[in-house]
């Protein structure tokens, strides 16, 4: 009856919890299978999916490398679609440099300084150092030229001294030729605005960690889309505005410093919306020196000052005024001061909200005013990989490395530079509002929904294991600003598409998000609307639509290697992009040579959320089937179950049941008697189960049906009479006369020891006995492979269904949901085991209290009598649970195939034959004891 | 027929064996002695204290009363560790269902005592050797389902003497054969009664059976109530006139 009642509670408890985790998967997907759009265009060709394990993936970070080939005209074809509810095209516009003017938030007295300056990146896994000392920073520029303070060179300033009215008198000099280096302050407390001096650089300007990336997007449908219009502070990009829309070519600099030195031939105006949210981090520790100069008087200066090169003369313009390199080392004579040392922390929140603003003069003048900086038509490519066969184990889908492509800068290259478009070039741009991109980030990232090239968040990357393959604590990686880095930041400002249009040419869009409409839930119907919308797509555009809806993000491992001199790319030109990377980085242009290269030590292995298709459809069918396997295990677990129990009554019973056939009962009333007995048991039982189940399912906290209780009991009661009945029928055919005889049911001949001398050990005598009681063991053996191989089942397909779902963010959302309800049933089935092999080596060694009592008769001791049931105990217990193992192996196997099976059984078998020895040694060991202590003629006197 | 070396070899003084269910006592203050190497059987009718008499001198049981001395050691208040050391090396049982292992052979079940020994060496030649004694040679690979029912007591017999103990005690040993067969056994435990000089108590309701021993005591309701000892001569029809009721099966 204890049977009866544990089996209808593990019914009521693992059909509820197995329910409730197929709910649970249900609810999971349905809340976070779509994510912001559902089909994502991409030109064709460029879909960059890799095979990793059998699973199609592709990288996280892949939009960095798509750098427009989409038209205009095959966006609004798209938009034509039937069933396309939402189209928002995004074009990589460029990266741009972003420098802040240090004057802005400093107050120093007048004078001549000079600046040394440490600027600390922080990727996340490494802090990277860089200093710029006076000595330097006066080998750098000057508007723009190169200034060499060798002494074979001389200086140039530059507007001429008459012009620009040159003093140099006490301490108080005005020397703009020194501007990039030297800051002035006049006695009146102005400030030189290099920002108002649109011809200069900015002497002091900060750069805050390198470049920015601009997207162009249309306003109209990134607003259906994302909602950013009720986010963006100040004007967002569509409506009336003090700015310009659409790009436009403004009035030109040509034969300007500028336009010369970058051969720009046009300059072009852009609005911007930037992105507050930032993901880079740099700071500023920024000393100023103020220098002692020597008392010179005007006249002097004209001592000082000698013939200028005739090549000077004639660009410069005649007063141009060259100085001998003595005038230098005046300077570094008098010395300098240390007037201030200060941080600036300039995170990116600082730069790309109010300092940005702040920059373009928001603040002072109340109105916007254009700004100007590079843009560059930067077109990086996506990161090449190769798939990798040996990587650290974990529930990654497969691993990759990415093949780096140089070292420029503080860090290695692994994006090539594509040729650019025809119109790199220069641009002022308005800023007009802004927009906190976490705001958007958080609306549509859910736990297992958030996709990879989402617009407004960079993938999460995390460094598990050194370059060495040794793990680490995790480190969450930064992207980085360089545009040819590996992981790069998603775009901080925004443009219209049209001004995209006018700077990229004809192709401008990278990518289009779609959205499609009339898909309300997660269902087959739904994914096939959106494949037929997909096919419309390709077949209307040509283009590669990528079905993005029931996608969700699949762990893969990376591994991010550095670079050494030897492996650099040679022949780059300097022109070539990783210049103007070296610019970004360095904080100051230096067109003039390339940055050497430099060894870069490897990141390590990352792993990152690669993008899987149709991840959520292949949970809903996975969490149906494994539904429908645990209760099918369940219910053959319970079927040989109760066989077993039942067989162990009979053999209980043997002798009463040869009585009643030596006494004229036909084999049938036997039959129908036992039958009668399981109905009885098993009704009693099923309801006390359904009971404690129903208690259980309360203390798991998880709502249990009144229908499931009554299934539960007619399950309950169902099976145990369709188990009764072998056993039943097997009964009346039990051997009259040799059980009447007092025979028990071991029976043939057993080899005898003939070495004599030889020594019979207690463990080999328990063997012995164990391999002759057949029946006994048969039964033993029934109960542990439905023990072990009902639980290894479970376990198996809990790990086949923990395992698909580990791999994916989604995936891993639905296994920390369901994980606890997975372990209850475990639990439960692990009970169920228990209690069944229990039960069979308990009643296996109260069926044998006579032979304890002859064994106590004979001299031997409590302890030899409970060493021998426990050896059987043991032998027993792990023995068929060894043998269950097996045997559900050999079920897993079609489901799951030879290596999981393989890995499952190897890895399942001692630890199944471990904990069955020690259950067999506790059933065993318990009455045994209980036996033992018996006194010996009470135990032969009661049979 | 042996009469025994004097010596006693069983000491019971006014033992008395209550169990909780029972309202009476099994064994109701019972004195006895028995000379070392003397053959006593016990008769009685069912429910008058012979197994439980049998039990309380194997140790196999408690007394609640009295004195329990056997070949000079006293069994009241031993330890279990000690009643089990004396068990093994003093006395040998047979039971009238035989109790043997069904799933070991002959030879295993010869050997368990044996085994139970840790000093023991030679368990299989000792054990080869018990069976030859009880004329089994050849048969200690069967197990003991495959045994008539005189084979499997004879194995019960080889169990019991395989570590050559002082007392035999036999409880019906041949209540279960039929007459031929346990005129088999009885003689077998006269040869080794008379052949080894055990001392033997023997419980059994059948006159012929106790006609064999020295010595025959009556128990009616667990008191002693007739001690005779048996002349050569005597003829079952006399003992049955000596014992009375006793003699009764029931």
């Amino acid at each position: 009856m204890g049977v009866v009642a544990t089996i209808a509670a593990g019914v009521v408890l693992i059909g509820g919890l197995g329910g409730e985790t197929l709910a649970r998967v249900k609810r999971n997907v349905s809340t976070d299978w779509r994510p912001v759009y559902d089909l994502l265009v991409l030109p064709s060709g460029a879909h960059p999916s890799m095979d990793l394990g059998g699973t199609e993936v592709f990288e996280s970070n892949f939009m960095a490398g798509l750098q427009g080939g989409i038209t205009r005209k095959q966006w609004h074809e798209v938009l034509d679609v039937p069933g396309v509810e939402v189209a928002a095209p995004v074009a990589t516009v460029g990266y741009m440099r972003r420098d802040l003017p240090l004057f802005d938030f400093l107050e120093l007295p007048p004078g001549l300084y000079s600046v040394d300056r440490v600027v600390k990146w922080d990727n996340g896994y490494e802090t990277r150092i860089q200093t710029a000392s006076i000595d330097d920073g006066l080998k750098s520029r000057v508007g723009g030229r190169k200034l060499d303070y060798s002494p074979k060179t001389q200086i140039h300033l530059y507007p001429p001294l008459n012009d620009a009215g040159y003093r140099l008198s006490g301490d108080d000099y005005t020397v703009t030729g020194f501007r990039s280096q030297i800051a002035y302050k006049a006695d009146d407390g102005t400030l030189i605005d290099y920002v108002e001096d649109e011809e200069a650089w900015d002497p002091l300007g900060i750069d805050p960690g390198g470049t920015f990336v601009v997207y162009g997007i249309d306003p109209t449908q990134e607003a259906k889309l994302t909602g950013l219009d009720a986010l963006a502070q100040g004007h967002y990009l569509t409506g009336e505005g003090p700015y310009l829309p659409v790009g436009y070519l403004g009035d030109l600099r040509k034969g300007s410093e500028f336009c010369t030195t970058f051969k720009c031939k046009q300059a072009f105006k852009i609005p911007l919306l930037i992105n507050t949210q930032g993901w880079t981090k740099t700071d500023f520790e920024i000393t100023f020196r103020r220098w002692r100069l020597p008392p010179l008087l005007p006249g002097r200066l004209a001592e000082l000052a000698g013939p200028c090169p005739k090549r000077l003369v004639e660009k410069l313009g005649s007063g141009t005024v060259c100085f001998p390199p003595n005038l230098r080392a005046m300077f570094r004579e008098a010395g300098t001061e240390v007037v201030l040392t200060t941080k600036l922390p300039i995170d990116d929140s600082r730069f790309g909200g109010r300092m940005a603003l702040k920059s373009g003069r928001w603040r002072r003048t109340g109105e916007f005013t254009p700004r100007q900086d590079f843009a560059w038509v930067a077109r990086p490519s996506a990161i090449r990989y190769e798939p990798l066969d040996e990587f650290p184990t974990g529930p990654w889908v497969g691993a990759v490395r990415a093949i780096p492509s140089g070292s420029y800068g503080p860090e290695p290259t692994f994006r090539e530079q594509l040729p650019t478009s025809e119109k790199k070039s220069f641009l002022e741009y308005n800023i007009f509002g802004r927009f906190d991109g976490s705001e958007l980030a958080e609306r549509f990232s859910g736990r297992g929904n958030w996709l990879p090239e989402d617009t407004y968040r960079p993938p999460r990357e995390v460094l598990r294991f050194d370059n060495e393959g040794l793990p680490i604590d995790p480190v969450e990686l930064r992207p980085t600003a360089n545009p040819l880095g590996y992981l790069l930041e998603p775009p901080r400002a925004l443009t219209t598409l049209r001004a995209a249009a006018q700077l990229l040419g004809e192709a401008p869009i990278s990518a289009i998000r779609v959205r499609v409409g009339g898909v309300d839930d997660a269902s087959e119907e739904a994914w096939t609307r959106i494949e037929n919308v997909a096919r419309q797509i390709q077949e209307a555009t040509g283009l590669e639509p990528v079905v993005t809806l029931g996608s969700s993000p699949a762990r893969v491992l990376v591994h991010v290697p550095g670079i050494t001199k030897e492996e650099q790319t040679s022949g780059r030109e300097a022109w070539s992009l990783p210049n103007f990377v070296s610019l970004a980085m360095t904080g100051g242009p230096q067109f003039h040579e390339p940055r050497p290269a430099h060894d870069a030590e490897g990141v390590g292995w990352v792993e990152e959320p690669w993008l899987t298709e149709g991840a959520a459809i292949s949970y809903l069918r996975a969490g149906t089937a494994q539904h429908a396997w645990l209760i099918a295990v369940l219910a053959g677990a319970v079927l040989v179950y109760l066989m077993a129990a039942f067989t162990s009554l009979g053999l209980a019973e043997v002798h009463a049941t040869a009585i009643r056939r030596a006494v004229g009962w036909r084999r049938k009333q036997v039959f129908l008697r036992e039958m009668r007995r399981a109905l009885k048991l098993g009704t009693i039982g099923a309801v006390a189960g359904a009971v404690a189940g129903t208690a259980g399912a309360q203390l798991f906290d998880f709502p249990v049906e009144g229908l499931l209780v009554v299934i539960g009991v007619v399950l309950g009661v169902a099976l145990c009479c369709l188990s009764a009945i072998f056993p039943a029928w097997s009964a009346g055919g039990v051997p009259l006369a040799h059980v009447l005889a007092g025979g028990e049911l071991a029976v043939g001949r057993a080899r005898a020891q003939r070495s004599h001398g030889a020594r019979l050990r207690i463990g080999q005598l328990a063997l012995a006995e164990v391999l002759r009681m057949r029946t006994r063991a048969l039964l033993a053996l029934a109960a542990g492979i439905v023990a072990t191989g009902s639980l290894m089942l479970i376990v198996g397909l809990r790990q086949q269904f923990g395992g698909s779902l580990q791999v994916t963010l989604l995936g891993q959302a639905i296994l920390v949901d369901t994980g606890p309800l997975q372990t209850a049933v475990t639990v439960v089935a692990s009970l169920l085991a228990v209690a069944l092999l229990g039960e069979i080596l308990w009643q296996n060694v109260m069926d044998r209290r006579t032979e304890i009592g002859v064994l106590r008769a004979i001299g031997w001791a409590r302890s030899q009598v409970a060493r021998l049931m426990l050896w059987q105990g043991f032998i027993l217990g792990g023995g068929c649970a060894l043998v269950g193992v097996l045997a559900s192996g050999a079920v897993l196997l079609p489901v799951l195939g030879w290596e999981t099976t393989g890995s499952l059984v190897s890895g399942g078998a001692p630890a199944a034959f471990g904990a069955g020895a020690c259950l067999g040694l506790l059933a065993a060991g318990v009455p045994a004891y209980r036996a033992s202590r018996q006194s010996p003629a009470g135990v032969l006197r009661s049979l | 027929m042996t009469s025994g070396t004097g010596a006693a070899a069983i000491e019971l003084q006014n033992v008395v064996k209550r169990y909780p269910i029972r309202e009476l006592p099994a064994v109701d203050g019972l004195s006895l002695s028995v000379p070392e190497g003397q053959f006593v059987a016990l008769m009685g009718p069912s429910g008058s204290g012979k197994s439980t008499l049998l039990n309380l001198v194997g140790a196999l049981d408690e007394a609640s009363e009295g004195h329990i001395e056997v070949f000079g050691s006293t069994l009241d208040g031993l330890s279990d560790q000690g009643l089990t050391t004396f068990r093994r090396h003093t006395v040998g049982f047979v039971f009238q269902t035989f109790h043997l292992i069904p799933a070991l052979n002959a030879l295993e079940n010869v050997m368990t005592p044996m085994i139970a020994d840790r000093r023991q060496r030679k368990m299989i030649g000792k054990a080869l050797e018990a069976l030859r004694a009880v004329g089994l040679e050849g048969k200690e690979s069967q197990l003991p389902g495959t045994l008539s029912g005189g084979e499997q007591q004879r194995v019960a017999m080889a169990r019991a003497l395989v570590m050559e103990p002082r007392l035999l005690l036999a409880d019906e040993p041949t209540g279960n054969l039929d007459a031929r067969t346990g005129d088999e056994i009885m003689t077998l435990i006269e040869d080794l009664h008379t052949s080894r000089g055990m001392t033997v108590l023997l419980a059994t309701h059948d006159p012929a059976v106790a006609l064999r021993a020295d010595r025959v005591v009556g128990l009616i309701d667990g008191m002693l109530v007739t001690d005779v000892i048996v002349p050569e001569d005597m003829t079952a029809e006399e003992l049955i006139a000596d014992m009375g009721a006793t003699s009764q099966p029931d």
